[in-house]
């Protein structure tokens, strides 16, 4: 039997356009704007530019990994690993890397069909990257550009976290309804765990023991001991899971956005607290590195609520624009930059919890990755093709990079 | 000028401009519709002006029907940037046809996420139709679809969900 939402789709096909349609299409154009030959498109506008952003997969990478690791002593790069940031390009099965020194793009590598996410090993040596098309992930040596052979994991995957010992990758496979993991020793898939109907986002506690699997479809959590690689019972959720996920940097406690709210999970028990009401469909999370605050995108309500996390309350939220559907945080926790579909990001000063001037980028901002120093945020642009580099002394925008199509993942060296 | 035109056309052309009409502008007008967030004005004249705009260029356009599906976007995301505040869904008829809880779950969607839902499972097109429709990568529409399907789960789910 099919599901609520689609037989609620079905019923479109009770509506029918008006009678008078045909007679308008003889009359030709009626709106004022669009019979202006010249001016019918601001320069930006392309079909769907306004419309395609969504939540990135690895801005939530960045923003679970600051979260995780809190900010990161170094500034990123050494002679043996050089600072980059690889972006994985959709449209193109590949991913680019770009050197942060310089903000030049290396030659793409060919990875798989529809690479989605992709992860970073602490060591800086490896790179996953989830082929959402293929059904695998391939591992890249950061240091050569060489792609491995393919690891075969299961349908759809589309997002990855790597433990903080980097000895196991977990791969989401969204439509098999298990996570894989990969131990990256030797780049083998171990048997898939059972994880919710659709499992989306990864959480792992900064000590490495859990793995926090959101999803959606069975209002449930599911805490993976890596230890042994086994599911825990389930923990319900009042609402209907979402996919994303983020733990505090004490591991304490972890974030799960809900329908319209973020529900605390206490990690020392695997219970669920009262959730906390944010704006409308919250689809990116981020925590400061300090713990103090969760920013959660309300992606129907074009705001972001901050959450107080020792009194467990929503302050008023953050006016960023519509679609705020990426997060990250500056790893000296000053400042959060949020994507938002009109080709912008929106950064907080999150000491005041106000919205900054906004930085236009390229169209559909995608996911955010900032540099371990703090110094840039890199923002991809789904529909440009191109990676916009922010200075976040200044919040201004350097020139675009241009990547692959539909670059829809980033992640930097540690 | 554009009234002019169709006294132009061959005879055959605006037949088949016609039909085109018949066959893709019920579809196209309940798509916009969703895209739209329900709001019917803004289909009406989305549609309305992308065929039109076909019939300046009749015999041009090799794709007529996703042609139409683009252009049509094209000018709802334009219609909805200039009048989002003041167009309001029209909640009777919505609610007329059944749509008052499907409505408001779409609304929560992104536009995109609208678009590939209602092409992928309302008019059953395959991925690569969704993309040529939207004018996106097969791998964007994915990555709409997955967002999109999850949201109108969470929103509209069963009773029971919970535990399923």
């Amino acid at each position: 039997m099919p599901e609520r939402w689609q037989r609620e789709l079905r019923k479109l096909k009770n509506v029918q356009p008006p009678g008078d349609l045909w007679d308008r299409v003889m009359l030709g154009s009626r709106l004022p704007t669009l019979a202006k030959p010249g001016r019918r498109w601001p320069r930006r506008v392309a079909p769907l530019a306004a419309a395609a952003a969504v939540v990135a997969v690895v801005a939530g990478t960045a923003a679970v990994s600051n979260a995780l690791h809190g900010p990161r002593a170094t500034t990123g790069g050494s002679p043996a690993h050089p600072a980059l940031a690889y972006v994985a390009n959709g449209g193109s099965g590949t991913v680019t890397p770009i050197r942060i020194a310089t903000n030049t793009a290396l030659p793409p590598i060919r990875t798989g069909n529809g690479p989605d996410a992709i992860a970073i090993t602490p060591d800086g040596k490896t790179a996953y990257v989830a082929n959402g098309n293929s059904g695998t992930v391939t591992p890249v040596d950061v240091a050569t550009g060489t792609a491995g052979r393919p690891i075969r994991v299961g349908v759809a995957p589309g997002f990855i976290a790597i433990t903080p010992d980097g000895k196991t990758a977990y791969v989401a496979n969204i439509e098999s309804g298990t996570v894989t993991p990969i131990r990256t020793a030797t780049n083998t898939a171990l048997p898939p765990i059972k994880a919710g109907r659709h499992p989306y986002d990864i959480a792992i506690t900064p000590d490495g023991k859990t793995a926090y699997v959101a999803g959606n479809g069975a209002g449930t959590v599911t805490p993976i001991r890596t230890a042994t690689n086994t599911a825990l019972p389930p923990i319900k959720i009042g609402a209907v899971g979402r996919g994303v996920i983020a733990i505090t940097p004490d591991g304490k406690t972890a974030y799960v956005a809900g329908a319209d709210t973020v529900t605390p999970i206490r990690t020392a028990t695997n219970t669920a607290l009262p959730p906390i009401k944010t704006g409308n469909g919250p689809d990116a999370i981020a925590i400061t590195p300090d713990g103090r605050t969760a920013y959660v995108g309300g992606t129907g309500s074009g705001t972001v609520t901050p959450i107080d996390i020792a009194t467990g309350t929503a302050l008023p939220p953050i006016k960023t624009g519509v679609f705020p559907d990426a997060i990250a945080i500056t790893p000296d926790g000053k400042t959060a930059y949020v994507a938002i579909s009109t080709g912008k990001v929106t950064p907080i000063r999150t000491a005041t919890n106000t919205a900054l001037t906004r930085i236009e980028t390229g169209l559909s901002p995608y996911a955010i990755a900032i540099t371990p120093d703090g110094k840039t945020a890199y923002v991809t642009n789904l529909r440009s093709g191109t990676v916009t580099p922010i200075r976040t002394a200044t919040n201004t925008a350097l020139p675009p990079i241009k990547t692959g199509r539909n670059p829809d993942a980033i992640a930097i060296t540690p | 000028m554009r009234k002019q035109e169709p006294n132009r056309l061959e005879p055959v052309g605006v037949a088949a401009f016609e039909q085109l009409f018949r066959q893709a502008a019920p579809g196209l007008w309940r798509t916009i519709f969703a895209f739209a967030g329900g709001r019917a004005a803004v289909a009406d004249d989305a549609v309305a002006e992308a065929f039109a705009r076909a019939l300046e260029r009749v015999g041009q356009i090799r794709e007529p029907v996703p042609w139409l599906y683009r252009t049509a976007f094209r000018i709802a995301v334009e219609e909805l940037r200039r009048k989002e505040p003041e167009v309001e869904p029209e909640q009777g008829m919505a609610a007329a046809a059944g749509l008052e809880a499907l409505i408001p779950a779409l609304r929560q969607l992104s536009p995109a996420q609208r678009a590939a839902v209602v092409l992928h499972y309302e008019a059953d097109l395959p991925l690569r139709g969704v993309a040529e429709h939207m004018g996106t990568s097969v791998a964007a529409v994915k990555v709409h679809l997955f967002r999109g399907r999850r949201r109108l789960r969470e929103l509209l789910s069963e009773e029971e969900a919970g535990h399923a």
